[in-house]
């Protein structure tokens, strides 16, 4: 238990108690964000309250304090364990399937949609019944008709 | 109209299941080695001899970097195996333990009661563990006699696996 | 004498099921009653024996009998009585034992339920109902069989996954989503059913809607019950990470949610179909999958089970029955023509297509992130994660939409609707839109997606609202009644519809509660002494000490806090972390305190033996207590759905006269 103790008193060392900065605490939080826990998985390191993430956050906060950026921070964490440590994958290669296939399939349903609704239009008579409203409000109406139904 | 609808879903059906079935082939906890033929990271740490230990000083020859602690079982499982292993090349390849989140105390204890020939360095920040991209012990790692990372084992390494990594890189034992 | 008692059931249970397929898919070709009997009988003696079979395993846990291997992996002598009840679905093989008994009861309550009615698709639906009972009663049997004898009885076990004994929600949670998991067999049998008959009666529609929405009710329940576990349980203060396991339990409430509402289009216009079904299917082929995903280890998640050879057995039961959905789809859906049509763009069926169409588009998504790991590991070798973010990123502007519409679909009249008249009625909820976000701004929030997300839920929260109580205006208006009896009336009168907008509203209340605990989440790490405090927002947290509780199967350190505003002591909190014996890693028990509609929450990270030192992680949210409150609200809508009209039976029964 007591590395445990000496890893919180390097913490400790670093900075007072309570994080003071909070504009930085607010940047180092949002990398963390970015990086899997590799032992918890599925989780971001500044989430997990499992060790090795607390060790990963102190790792970035040390690299914050150097004056490193969020891009070199990133970086140096990707290299040793891979993309697949991001858990907001990058936008090239296959992976912009990811990204654009969701607005794709999107675009695609609207189109048929649309062109549903405006093949069924030009039908002569409605098929089914009570359309033509007559009444003065065709809102009330429309209740009307449903509480009646 | 009829035949679309059946090639659209066996496209989407089709390499659904073929992807699902593939999943098996691999550890979903497997995280992937990225060091693999990259400069290894260097480091300075201190062994539990008393003194420093920096990877760039070793040099010259391969170095096997085993990653563990007294409180993972299967680390105590491959201790014995490394010994012998370590013994068995000598001079000529490099064994170095580095202790993963566990107390200086703990493994001094441990090592009191299973003897090591190589020297144990201490990684209290967990920084060096996280330079080489570990997820949990006990992992294993080859770095070639010029500095570079040649092989991972995460988990239980064999001694054919390391047979393999060491035998082609060293004349046979001393 | 469990373990041959529980296997001897098992058995029953699969040939009892499989005699039933056999026998409910000649009969529903022949149309034979004789036959349609043998089904039902069949499908009494499958429930019989695979209910029997979790009490014996039950009573096996209960009793510390180690000669059972489910009892040696996941028993403890240790263990209160609550984790040994919840040790039967804690682990692989027990929780698909339980499975099979939550079948067994929708299979009896179904067969029971429709007895006397729909005689024309009993039998082909009770057949597709017991060729998925009889595949989990092979696996029972086989592969995931937990009630083989140890050649070696153990004189203790190890317990649960410390993970899964943690909390006593573990004593619901599970329970919930299987019985919304499971339950979506019968829906799928009785489309499959409606689809071998190559027709789809009115009649059908009832039990279809009827028994999707009970497993529906279960699923959205077991959902947010799961994001409750996670947040007291995992610590990091939150609810929901976009895990693989919680997105298999989204994906088939997205489909069925979707399937909820094409109902209402088809029923009232008699189109979509081939659609309406295709989402049945599609909701319990995402069961299945989901199951999958959970049981075979392909995924990376914090709940899965370890690797475990069902996997296979599971892929090919999932292939099949997804090439079978398929071919019934497109071997009949010319059988399903629409007989009605939509008239207009701006009308309240466009607007129902439309919400499929939102519905289908996320779940697509979630299905796309959560296999893409797959996709990108076979196309180019690498491994990459889907995370957070991105299901964030593209969740967050379809579940807008879906407010947006929520808002939109009910004010949109049926049929060919007057552009003038449209607008006039949009007024009101434009107007609550406006002063909803006046309000929030006013009361300090800033930010502007949360600004347009309350915005939106005022927008359909007045819709809603006023559809729920203008038709008991209009009623009193006419029939002179006071305002509460016209609105049970209504309600009596409508209860489907007035359940739906009650649903609506728990929607709209979880949706904004997790805007506002997702936009003013903070986050403090501090490291402490005993007597050292810090500083969350206006609270003012103490150290007093550290504390043990020993308990028979844990030990559990706490670290006691007293929580100030001022000089004012408003809470003592005590997070703590718990020692197990099979497992280092401690795991925590983080305190929540709600106040303000704002919960502190602590988790505790680290802890000196003695208790002289903590890290501690402090997190402020708001809002979070609305997930909670919303689950009976939403429960109660689902009920005022539910709840049976006096004259179903009469109606139902003509149906089924008429049609045998």
């Amino acid at each position: 238990m007591s590395w445990v103790v000496a890893l919180l008193m390097l913490a400790a060392d670093a900075e007072p108690s309570a994080r003071a900065n909070p504009a930085a605490e607010a940047e180092i939080q949002a990398i963390g964000q970015r990086l899997r826990c590799p032992v918890c998985q599925g989780m971001p390191i500044s989430e997990s309250p499992s060790e090795m993430a607390q060790a990963m956050m102190a790792r970035v906060r040390e690299m914050k304090a150097e004056g490193k950026e969020r891009d070199e921070i990133i970086a140096y964490f990707t290299q040793r364990y891979g993309e697949w440590v991001l858990l907001e994958p990058r936008k090239d290669g296959v992976l912009i399937l990811l990204w654009t296939l969701p607005p794709v399939v999107l675009l695609v349903g609207l189109f048929v949609l649309r062109r549903h609704v405006r093949r069924a239009k030009p039908s002569v008579a409605p098929v089914s019944a009570p359309v033509a409203a007559v009444a003065a409000d065709p809102y009330l109406d429309a209740v009307r008709r449903e509480v009646e139904q | 109209m009829k035949w679309r609808n059946v090639i659209i879903a066996a496209l989407i059906v089709l390499p659904l299941i073929g992807l699902l079935a593939m999943g098996f082939g691999h550890d979903p906890h497997a995280v992937p080695f990225a060091l693999r033929d990259k400069p290894a990271p260097d480091f300075t740490l201190r062994t539990l001899s008393g003194g420093n230990m920096k990877l760039s000083e070793l040099r010259g020859k391969p170095v096997v970097l085993n990653f563990w602690a007294s409180w993972c079982e299967p680390c105590k499982y491959e201790h014995d195996m490394l010994q012998q292993a370590s013994s068995y090349y000598g001079e000529s390849v490099q064994f170095v333990g580095v202790v993963y989140q566990d107390s200086e105390e703990n493994v001094r204890k441990y090592l009191q009661e299973h003897a090591s020939v190589y020297p144990h360095l201490l990684d209290p920040t967990t920084a060096v563990a996280i330079d080489y991209g570990i997820s949990g012990v006990p992992e294993t790692y080859l770095v070639d006699k010029e500095g570079v990372v040649r092989e991972k084992s995460p988990g239980v390494i064999s001694s054919k696996e390391l047979r393999s990594w060491l035998d082609k890189r060293v004349g046979r034992g001393s | 004498m469990h373990s041959l008692l529980g296997q001897a059931a098992v058995l029953l249970a699969l040939l009892a099921a499989s005699f039933g397929v056999v026998v409910g898919y000649v009969g529903g070709a022949r149309q034979s009653q004789r036959m349609l009997r043998m089904t039902e009988n069949a499908a009494y003696m499958f429930s019989a024996a695979m209910v029997f079979a979790n009490i014996v395993m039950l009573r096996a846990l209960l009793t510390h009998d180690f000669s059972v291997k489910y009892v040696a992996q996941v028993g403890s002598l240790a263990s209160p009585t609550w984790v040994t009840i919840v040790s039967l679905w804690s682990s692989l093989e027990g929780s698909i034992l339980f499975w099979g008994a939550i079948l067994g009861v929708y299979t009896a309550a179904f067969t029971y339920f429709n007895r006397e009615a729909y005689r024309e698709y009993m039998a082909y639906a009770l057949g597709t109902v017991l060729f998925v009972a009889a595949f989990f009663a092979l696996l029972v049997a086989g592969v995931a069989n937990p009630f083989t004898a140890m050649a070696q009885v153990p004189a203790d076990g190890p317990g649960p996954n410390p993970l899964l004994q943690n909390h006593i929600l573990m004593v619901i949670h599970p329970p919930s989503l299987y019985l919304g998991y499971v339950g979506m067999t019968i829906p799928f049998g009785i489309a499959v059913a409606a689809l071998l008959r190559g027709r789809l009666s009115e009649g059908w529609l009832k039990p279809l809607r009827r028994w999707t929405m009970i497993p529906w009710t279960f699923l959205s329940i077991g959902i947010v019950l799961g994001g409750w576990w996670a947040y007291e349980v995992l610590g990091w203060g939150g609810y929901w990470a976009w895990d693989p396991v919680e997105n298999a339990s989204l994906l088939p409430w997205l489909a069925a949610t979707g399937y909820l509402h094409s109902t209402v289009v088809q029923e009232r216009r008699r189109i979509l179909k081939a659609w309406t079904l295709s989402l049945v299917l599609g909701a319990f082929l995402l069961t299945i999958l989901g199951t999958f995903m959970t049981r075979s280890g392909v995924f990376n998640s914090v709940h899965s089970f370890t690797q475990s050879p069902i996997g296979p057995v599971f892929l090919t039961f999932l292939a099949l029955v997804m090439l079978g959905s398929i071919g019934l789809l497109v071997g009949r859906a010319h059988l399903l023509e629409s007989e009605g049509r939509i008239e207009a763009l701006v009308s309240r069926e466009s607007a129902f297509l439309l919400n499929n169409l939102v519905f289908v588009v996320l779940t697509f998504t979630v299905l796309l992130g959560t296999i893409f790991p797959l996709i990108t590991e076979a196309v180019r070798g690498t491994q990459v994660s889907v995370g957070e973010p991105y299901f964030n990123r593209m969740a967050v502007p379809i579940g807008l939409l879906m407010v947006f519409m929520m808002g939109v679909g009910p004010v949109l009249p049926w049929g060919k609707p007057r552009g003038a008249e449209v607008l006039r009625s949009f007024a009101v909820p434009v107007a609550a839109f406006a002063v909803v976000i006046a309000v929030c701004f006013a009361l300090g929030v800033h930010a502007w997606l949360a600004l347009f997300t309350f915005g939106l839920c005022g927008f359909a929260m007045a819709v809603t609202l006023r559809e729920m109580t203008a038709p008991a205006r209009e009623r009193q208006k006419r029939r002179g009644e006071s305002f509460f009896k016209a609105l049970a009336g209504s309600i009596g009168a409508n209860r489907r519809r007035f359940g739906g907008y009650i649903v609506h509203i728990s929607v709209i209340i979880i949706v904004a509660a997790v805007s506002a605990s997702a936009t003013y989440k903070t986050t403090t790490e501090a490291s402490l002494k005993v007597g050292d405090s810090f500083q969350v927002g206006e609270y003012t947290i103490t150290y007093d000490r550290g504390g043990l509780k020993k308990q028979p199967h844990r030990d559990m350190v706490l670290a006691h806090m007293t929580v100030k505003r001022g000089d004012e002591v408003i809470g003592y909190m005590a997070p703590a972390l718990n020692y197990y014996d099979n497992q280092r890693e401690p795991i925590g028990t983080p305190d929540v305190f709600t106040i303000n509609q704002k919960d502190l929450y602590l988790s505790l990270l680290s802890i000196e033996r003695d208790g002289s030192r903590i890290g501690v992680r402090a997190f402020t949210l708001p809002l979070v207590a609305w997930l909670w409150y919303a689950i009976p609200v939403l429960a109660a809508g689902s009920l005022t759905a539910l709840w049976p009209k006096r004259r179903v039976r009469e109606a139902t029964v003509p149906e089924g006269a008429a049609t045998t």
